[in-house]
């Protein structure tokens, strides 16, 4: 329980505040770790509105856009900040949308 | 996790290890495996939205609270920090490293063009070998788009504030943010978009240490 409540309070942190340790080295570089895995939650079943629903959309911020032609999609790099990670489908293919 | 200042993803079934600025697996089962990059781009919600009127968006609303109001790496855009581990260096002097450059790749390479050098609202359609590409910023030159020009010959025409594009053997006129030509005998049709990731110029330069930075 300690460590999850800690988890949770380093999640809210700015990333440069966290404590990174180096986990490994991969082609010359360090491999660093500052939460445990999961610390940031990906999201996995992802609930989506159409424009007149985005009330709590800001004008200037920015989103990651995907389209195949038939469906566009947006997500807001806001709130990845505190994701990453978005597992979606996009007309038949699995795509992971990441920040 | 971060590797070159960049996100380290893991998936579910094999625990491989995967960079996400390269999509390349780095550790694990699958190493060596690389991604498939999907047709995707980022800019500011208003300029999406305009493009995709019908587009859906990710709901802020859990648990009946809006998260991601705002954004919290505010402090991080406006400080001279190069990334957030303090541990990559950065060598390459031609660029300011957090200089903001819209990224794509193609065949096998890496390029870069330099926000501040599109006009808002702007063109560049650099040659990359013997193939031109179509480099549009956003009204507010935040973000951009790029497009393969393929066969289209094109010259830039301003018409009521606008950068268009004159392709004189079809005598059709483009709107270069949209990609479409917006009237001539091609009135509707669309350029090949390329995936573009919007970073810093150290990020970038970080996972494609021979990125070409494309000039006008």
């Amino acid at each position: 329980m300690r460590m999850m409540v800690l988890t949770l309070a380093l999640a809210l942190l700015p990333a440069a505040q966290r404590p990174w340790a180096e986990v490994m080295v991969i082609d010359g570089d360090p491999v660093m770790r500052g939460l445990p895995k999961d610390g940031i939650p990906a999201i996995d079943n992802p609930v989506f509105v159409p424009i007149g629903e985005a009330t709590f959309m800001d004008d200037n911020e920015l989103v990651i856009g995907v389209s195949d032609g038939t469906t566009a999609k947006a997500y807001s790099t806001w709130l990845l900040n505190g994701h990453e990670i978005v597992n979606d489908t996009l007309g038949s293919a699995s795509i992971a949308v990441t920040w | 996790m971060l590797w070159r200042e960049n996100l380290i993803m893991y998936d579910r079934q094999t625990d491989t290890w995967w960079a996400q600025a390269s999509g390349k697996a780095i550790e694990g089962p699958l190493k060596g495996a690389t991604l498939t990059l999907v047709a995707s781009n980022m800019m500011r919600w208003r300029d999406w939205k305009r493009l995709h009127p019908t587009t859906l968006v990710l709901s802020k609303l859990a648990n009946g609270r809006t998260r991601g109001t705002s954004d919290n790496y505010e402090g991080y855009h406006g400080s001279p920090n190069i990334g957030v581990t303090g541990r990559l260096g950065f060598k390459r002097e031609d660029l300011a490293a957090k200089t903001r450059i819209v990224g794509f790749r193609f065949a096998d390479r890496a390029y870069a063009v330099d926000l501040n050098v599109l006009t808002p609202g702007g063109v560049m359609i650099p040659a990359i070998n013997d193939e031109r590409f179509v480099v549009a910023a956003t009204p507010d030159g935040s973000a951009a788009r790029v497009f393969r020009a393929r066969s289209h010959v094109f010259t830039e025409r301003i018409e009521g504030g606008r950068t268009m594009l004159v392709d004189k053997a079809t005598g059709s006129v483009w709107n270069p943010f949209e990609g479409r030509a917006a009237s001539g005998r091609l009135a509707g049709t669309t350029l090949d978009e390329v995936p573009v990731t919007l970073s810093y110029w150290f990020a970038w330069r970080a996972f494609f240490p021979d990125v070409v930075l494309l000039k006008r």
